[in-house]
């Protein structure tokens, strides 16, 4: 789970919590100097210096350790009644400006900063020792004079005794709180980083917003005109409704004649009369009604076409660099390769043209990297030195089709096999049943290569994964077909345009969803068959076009049941089935086929499995497209998501919670990589409302935090039924024998300082306390697929996840 | 009228020492408790929320809507995170604020009005629908503060008041704390 601070190295983290907590110093202690201070002001001094001295300790400052840890023995003493003097302010505001001289210093200075500064940081925080003790009755309040923060080299004995020069950084001037604002200047910057999931829109997303499209003036003319149409066809239908009211109005009347008992025969026959003519001019009304929508119906067509029109463009304008490419590859690489490229013209969305200059990079150079013979070996095997290259875009049955045809060396199959099992991502005895189409995909999964060696053009098996990804997320799909000596193929199937798409829709568990058309091979009402599984427990399959497919339902794929067995299957009836990627995906209705204009899924969400976009339907209610792909690969237990088709997470759940940005990101890392999901919380009350709402597997918690501390956290969860069983570690820089005991008394599992991650005892704890995560297979199998298993899944058929 | 300021008269007024006692006096002055007074809470939305009136300040609080239909999202819909609503042609997340708050669902107050969904704008392009029981109105007046307390975490409040439009039996609002709230709403769903 991303907390938004991956991207940053441990002293990024360190620099951004200075900051924060320099600016907490700073305020806190004028307000001390002012006389204004509270109790609440000398814990947050406490507690800023704490935490500090926590992310120093992690990214191996001593010096700062020892800094910090004085100030906070000050601040506790303080605390204690040992009341702070205007010296100690000047002091302590001396020490921040080391802190936040130290925050403003590059990483890579770091080092030359320190060795110059140590000493006199070193000499300086023994000052504060004497100071450090609550007081004895009587015992007047010390000041003691201040080194200057900025000695000469080799004069630290001699500077520590010096008056007080606070450092030039005119924020921890108490005298100047006006120019508190400079350590704030870049504060947004890094708050936005460090809130990732907070962040408004990223750059690159308010250029997409943002951006301008060109149109023709023609094309813009038309679209003006066809709108002006709609709006006067809006403008009549208006009129009409104030018609209809007229005439409901003139049979009512009529009809309350009618009725009145004492109403006359001649007056009732006015009344029929009157009736039978507002019927006919209402029939005749409704007949110009329709006229008019029937034609709104067609202008609104014809708009939405020559808007979509306007989002098309030629094949050839994603296509501009294909033909450098190519001369530099084949000149590089010591190849002679004539292109040719086919469908210029094609009629390609905006939105998949841009998408698509990478993945056709990525086969070009394939191809003549891994395809395409050197010429020597060309004319050894027949063929013209010159290798043939083609790139074809054209449209087919309402597809974009594009293909990347060379007439090279072709994929020999056992070279292939050899590679799977070198990697051993399939056992031996399985591989021999694979078909030619199913070993092609494993040319498409992360790391995979069939080269020995890597070089500056491809071998890192990264390519082809990118490319089916960016397929992929154009809403496209790629295979591969080979023939050994003759050449490969590789064909891209995409939807013409991005923001229209064809979807069936369909209806699981009582919720509709939408399945572009593009990635279904075949709608079906299929009855499945039980046949023995791999773990002896029957798997549902079907017969389709000659072969067995297995069965999935949606609705467990989709953590809507938890049955794996379909509905209607249950009832002994035929399944309606989508086929698609070699699986039958079973649903309780197929419902339609329209088109939806497509809208990307809300960033706040990120990735959901199983989900690649939005929509609204006619009535303007929110649908779901699904992600066949991701589908098809959680259906064959080869997710790649984080979720497992039942909602469920691979790996154990950790909730972290810590107030020290650093302390916090470095166990956040420790437990990723060991392979668990983690969340992590700033304080206790935060925690304490994730707890409420999700379920974890361990919670690790510091003890001091503001809002709610540590160890009232703790009490909670052992106080609450549903809570009390979780597993607890307490992480805390308190390692006297009296804040062990009061962690483990208040429900701990373990009571760890936090020099505990240096030596590996905090992983052990965790391994200890939940297992290891689950490792994950080389193919990135974490699960046994979502495979219907028939007689299990009926004992727990109609239960709901 | 005061005696326009002369280069000289300025250096005077600046480099004359500090009056005795100033020092002294200021930092008496500084000490002072500030002096308590109602405090304004500006354009705020009324709403009830199970037993709860609650109140957000109308720049968050920026719609009100009859109840959307929620889509549920697979495998995120869960506690606090109900599913997808459509307001608007937007689609937004859709949120329970009761859930999330830990209130109780009690039935209606038979005051409360029809249930109906809150748009929430956290940022612009961040919006949330909130489901609640009923929208209580819009207070624009300076409300008296209230020490009543109310079976809310105190993280969630900014201040609780005093309704003074409202019937005697009711006559207390939580402002909640909007920052508080967006950031537990996004942690919550994430």
């Amino acid at each position: 789970m991303s907390n938004g601070l991956e991207d940053f190295s441990l002293f990024d983290l360190f620099r951004m919590e200075a900051e924060e907590q320099v600016r907490v110093l700073q305020a806190e202690l004028i307000q001390v100097e002012s006389g204004t201070a509270t109790a609440a002001s000398l814990e947050a001094l406490m507690r800023a210096a704490h935490s500090l001295k926590g992310a120093a300790r992690i990214i191996g400052l001593d010096v700062i350790v020892h800094l910090t840890h004085a100030m906070e023995d000050r601040f506790v003493a303080a605390q204690a009644g040992n009341t702070l003097s205007s010296a100690d302010v000047d002091r302590m505001l001396t020490a921040t400006g080391w802190l936040a001289r130290l925050q403003a210093t590059s990483e890579a200075e770091t080092a030359s900063w320190l060795e110059v500064n140590t000493p006199a940081i070193e000499a300086f925080a023994a000052t504060f020792a004497a100071h450090s003790q609550p007081p004895m009755v009587g015992e007047p309040s010390q000041s003691q004079p201040v080194p200057d923060p900025h000695p000469a080299p080799g004069g630290a004995a001699s500077q520590a005794s010096t008056p007080v020069e606070p450092p030039p950084s005119p924020q921890i001037s108490p005298q100047q709180p006006s120019a508190a604002p400079v350590t704030r200047q870049t504060a947004p910057a890094h708050v936005e980083e460090e809130d990732g999931i907070f962040a408004q829109l990223s750059p690159q997303e308010r250029a997409s917003s943002e951006r301008s499209v060109r149109i023709v003036a023609g094309r813009f003319d038309q679209i003006l005109s066809l709108a002006s149409e709609t709006l006067v066809a809006s403008r009549k239908l208006a009129a009409q409704s104030e018609l209809f009211e007229r005439y409901q109005r003139s049979i009512a009347r009529a009809l309350h004649n009618l009725e009145d008992p004492e109403a006359t025969t001649a007056a009732r026959a006015a009344s029929e009369r009157e009736i039978d003519r507002q019927t006919t001019s209402l029939a005749a009304h409704i007949s110009e009604l329709n006229l008019i929508f029937q034609a709104n119906e067609l202008t609104s067509e014809r708009l939405y076409r020559a808007v979509l029109a306007g989002r098309l463009r030629p094949f050839s304008e994603g296509a501009t660099g294909v033909a450098r490419l190519v001369r530099d590859t084949a000149r590089n690489l010591g190849k002679q390769v004539r292109l040719e490229v086919l469908g210029e013209r094609t009629r390609v969305d905006r939105d998949i043209l841009e998408r698509l200059e990478a993945p056709i990079s990525h086969l070009i150079t394939n191809a003549i990297d891994h395809g395409i013979e050197a010429p020597t070996d060309r004319v050894a095997a027949g063929k013209p030195a010159e290798a043939h290259l083609r790139l074809h875009a054209r449209h087919e049955n309402g597809r974009l089709v594009i293909t990347v045809r060379d007439d090279g060396r072709g994929i020999h199959l056992d070279e292939l096999r050899g590679r799977i099992l070198q990697r051993n991502l399939v056992p031996a005895e399985a591989l021999s049943g694979l078909s030619p189409n199913e070993l092609f995909e494993f040319l498409f999964l992360p790391g995979f290569s069939t080269r020995e060696s890597v070089s500056t053009v491809s071998g890192r098996g990264v390519g082809l994964n990118v490319v089916q990804s960016m397929v992929q997320e154009a809403g496209g799909s790629v295979t591969v077909t080979s023939e050994p000596g003759v050449g490969t193929v590789f064909r891209l199937t995409l939807p013409v345009t991005r923001s229209v798409v064809k979807v069936i829709r369909l209806q699981v568990e009582g919720e509709f969803y939408a399945v572009p058309l593009v990635r279904i091979d075949r709608v079906a009402n299929l009855e499945p068959i039980a046949n023995p599984g791999d773990s002896g427990a029957p798997a549902l399959t079907v017969e389709f076009d000659g072969k067995e497919l297995p069965v999935a339902n949606l609705g467990h794929l989709l953590g809507l049941t938890g049955s794996a067995l379909p509905n209607a299957s249950r009832a002994g009836e035929p399944v309606p089935m989508l086929i698609a990627g070699g699986v039958a995906f079973a649903v309780d209705r197929l419902v339609d086929q329209v088109e939806l204009s497509v809208r990307r899924l809300d960033r706040r969400l990120g990735k959901i499995p199983g989900v690649s976009s939005a929509s609204l339907d006619e009535n303007g209610l929110p649908l779901l497209i699904l992600d066949v792909e991701d589908l098809i690969q959680t259906a064959l237990g080869r997710s790649t998501t984080t979720a497992t088709a039942g909602g469920l997470s691979l790996a154990a759940h950790i909730l972290v919670v810590d107030d020290s940005h650093t302390v916090r990101e470095m166990e956040r890392r420790i437990l990723v990589r060991a392979g668990y999901t983690v969340t992590t919380a700033q304080n206790g009350q935060e925690a304490w409302n994730l707890l409420r709402l999700n379920d974890y597997d361990l919670l690790v918690s510091d003890v001091d935090m503001p809002q709610m501390g540590g160890i009232e956290l703790v009490t909670k969860v052992r106080d609450n039924p549903r809570l009390a069983h979780i597993p607890v570690i307490i992480l805390s820089y308190k390692d006297r024998e009296e804040d062990r005991r009061r962690g483990l008394e208040a429900g701990a599992d373990f009571y760890l300082t936090k020099g505990d991650f240096q030596n590996d005892a905090f992983r052990l704890a965790v391994v200890d306390l939940i297992g290891p995560a689950e490792p994950i297979a080389p193919d990135g199998t974490g699960s046994a697929g979502e495979i219907a298993k028939y007689p299990q899944d009926r004992q727990d058929s109609g239960s709901t996840a | 009228m005061s005696q326009p300021a002369t280069p000289i008269s300025r250096a005077n007024l600046f480099d004359r020492p500090l009056p005795p006692g100033y020092r002294d006096e200021l930092r008496t002055l500084l000490a002072e408790p500030p002096a308590i007074s109602p405090r304004r809470t500006g354009s705020i939305l009324l709403f009830q929320l199970g037993a709860l009136r609650l109140a957000l300040p109308t720049r968050v609080a920026s719609a009100v809507s009859p109840v959307l239909h929620i889509a549920r999202i697979p495998h995120r819909s869960g506690t606090v995170l109900l599913g997808l609503a459509a307001f608007r042609g937007e689609i937004l997340p859709c949120c329970s604020l009761a859930r999330l708050l830990d209130i109780p669902q009690e039935p209606l107050h038979p005051q409360t009005g029809s249930a109906r969904t809150l748009i929430l704008d956290e940022a612009p392009g961040r919006q949330w629908a909130v489901p609640i029981d009923g929208v209580l109105g819009i207070r624009i007046a300076a409300d008296e503060p209230s020490s009543e307390p109310v079976p809310l975490a105190a993280q969630w409040i900014k201040g609780v008041f005093q309704d003074t439009l409202s019937p005697k039996n009711v006559p207390i609002f939580v402002l909640l704390d909007e920052e508080v709230l967006f950031r537990n709403i996004t942690l919550a769903t994430a």
